[in-house]
């Protein structure tokens, strides 16, 4: 019985105390240095309305009750700058990157107007990715296209995200190449998605998930910087998914980038085995210089700074120097995207 | 659901009389509000309640209690339920319950009136709206409810002889998730020695 409450008196501290309430900025430190500029590239901003009832239900089991019972405002003001701000100073990042989405079928919508308007509200803290909508492509592939153009015309908009299996569109299929073909003209870094996910109406199958589906298109646009998100994670069966394919990717590709979000998380990896194995293949690749930081934030109030700690964790199992922890953090960032440090 | 209480009330009033121990409870607070009634006589009591999270969730019961200890200035029951649960909103639920519980009172016919609370339930939950996300039905059966291990813990203060008003905290998880602690303050009465009860007339 009291192993039971544990987790709850645990949560409850980490709900009160954690996040929003610590006004101080405290720095990310490894091994007893400080990383001050530390940057996020994966943190979603959004509405609840725009967000399909069946992943709401999904989302809304993971809050705390009774948050669950009216998760709308705590979502809304979880998802809002100002929210993700605080998440950020109590975690120690001081850049972030917002992401626009368009899966009206899995995670719902984010427009990129909505992911301006809130990059705009803190623009020294905040990038952000835009997004196309893929479903009507064949009817409407210049008008998305278009408007991918106006979104990365914004000074602040440094980057596209996109997510096969969220979106439902495979890997390998020649006709979305239009995107990546904007993203070099651009000079713009593509974001995808790669492993399984536990939304409700994400496509899983191997087209959708698997990096490998996408040398394809990684070696038929060498100007275009493609970062695999997640490491081809396998959020359902909780294992490392198609972490080797990413890894093979990297090693191959110049253009190929990784990102280790979420799949760290304590849901998706509790004791942090994964996470410490996919740093740890990274570093005997020789790929660190290729790896940047990103945690699918902000999730729930307190998950920055349980994400940043749990990648300090990773690091220091998978021996990292402090050098190789700040070009994580930041500088092949800074790097890749061309912005100030 | 009218058709149960009006049953319940029946019952009650049928068991009920002059020497019966009828004690009430109305208790508010963040995120529970909530009214329960016992009545028995002797050592066995019939008791009833209906409570509201947030009005979106609703929990109505109805049980059986018996007193394993009954002292002047102790009382420790233990008592069984059954009810039905109601969850409106994005994650709409309903299905049966039952709940075992075990709860100490101190009563020193002082001040404080210290009281733990121990509730063990089971709710077999269905969707109301289909579809709901997929994990739901996927993981219930008879024998795999969710279940929900409760520890409520009050202090009452004296209010003259027959009442309390009692602060009170309860912790533990709703249908096997995280829940924060919920605190509430309720108008309850002081129990009465059942071998008393049985004397009067």
């Amino acid at each position: 019985m009291t192993k039971a409450w544990l987790p709850t008196l645990f949560l409850t501290g980490t709900l009160l105390l954690a996040p929003g309430c610590d006004s101080s900025k405290p720095d990310l430190s490894y091994q007893d240095q400080a990383i001050p500029n530390a940057i996020d590239m994966h943190l979603h901003t959004g509405e609840w309305a725009l967000i399909p009832r069946r992943t709401q239900a999904y989302l809304a089991s993971k809050f705390p009750f009774p948050f669950s019972l009216n998760p709308a405002k705590l979502a809304d003001d979880t998802l809002s700058a100002e929210g993700i701000l605080d998440q950020m100073d109590g975690a120690g990042i001081d850049k972030a990157v917002l992401l626009a989405v368009y899966a009206p079928n899995s995670v719902g919508i984010t427009k990129n107007e909505w992911m301006i308007q809130e990059i705009e509200q803190a623009p020294e803290r905040f990038y952000g990715f835009a997004s196309v909508q893929v479903d009507e492509w064949d009817d409407d592939e210049e008008a998305q296209l278009n408007g991918l153009k106006e979104a990365l015309a914004h000074p602040q908009v440094i980057g596209i995200k996109l997510a096969h299996a969220h979106q439902d569109f495979e890997m390998n299929d020649p006709r979305f190449y239009s995107i990546y073909e904007v993203a070099g003209e651009a000079k713009t870094p593509v974001y995808l998605h790669t492993g399984s996910s536990p939304f409700p109406g994400t496509i899983d199958a191997e087209k959708h998930t698997d990096a490998a589906y996408l040398e394809e298109a990684i070696s038929a646009y060498p100007e275009t910087v493609f970062i695999l998100g997640h490491l081809g994670f396998d959020f359902i069966n909780q294992n490392e998914g198609t972490l080797e394919n990413c890894i093979d990717l990297a090693k191959r590709y110049p253009n190929v980038y990784l990102e280790p979000s979420a799949m760290g998380s304590k849901g998706a990896d509790p004791t942090g085995e994964y996470y410490a194995l996919a740093l740890t293949r990274i570093k005997e690749e020789g790929l660190i210089d290729r790896l940047i930081y990103g945690s699918d934030g902000p999730q729930y109030p307190g998950f920055l700074k349980d994400y940043a700690s749990r990648t300090l964790d990773a690091m220091a199992n998978a021996e990292f120097t402090l050098e190789e922890a700040n070009a994580f953090f930041y500088e092949n960032f800074v790097r890749v995207f061309g912005v100030e440090q | 659901m009218s058709r149960f209480w009006t049953l319940l009330a029946l019952l009650f009033s049928s068991t009920a009389s002059a020497s019966d121990n009828l004690r009430y409870s109305v208790e508010t607070g963040f995120p529970w509000t909530g009214a329960h009634v016992r009545s028995g006589h002797n050592k066995i009591a019939w008791s009833a309640g209906v409570e509201s999270a947030l009005f979106k969730r609703w929990e109505g019961y109805a049980g059986i209690e018996t007193r394993l200890l009954d002292h002047p200035q102790h009382q420790i029951r233990l008592g069984a339920s059954a009810g039905w649960v109601r969850q409106v909103g994005v994650l709409g639920r309903q299905g049966p319950q039952a709940a075992l519980l075990v709860e100490w009172e101190w009563d020193r016919k002082k001040v404080l009136v210290p009281r733990i609370l121990l509730i063990e339930k089971a709710f077999w939950a269905s969707s109301i709206e289909d579809p709901d996300y997929q994990e739901l039905e996927d993981n219930i059966s008879l024998l795999t409810p969710l279940r929900g291990r409760v520890i409520q813990v009050g202090f009452g203060f004296a209010v003259g002889k027959a009442w309390l008003i009692e602060p009170a905290m309860r912790l533990g998880p709703v249908d096997g998730q995280f829940a924060i602690p919920a605190i509430s303050i309720a108008l309850r009465n002081r129990f009465t020695q059942a071998s008393t009860l049985a004397e009067t007339p």
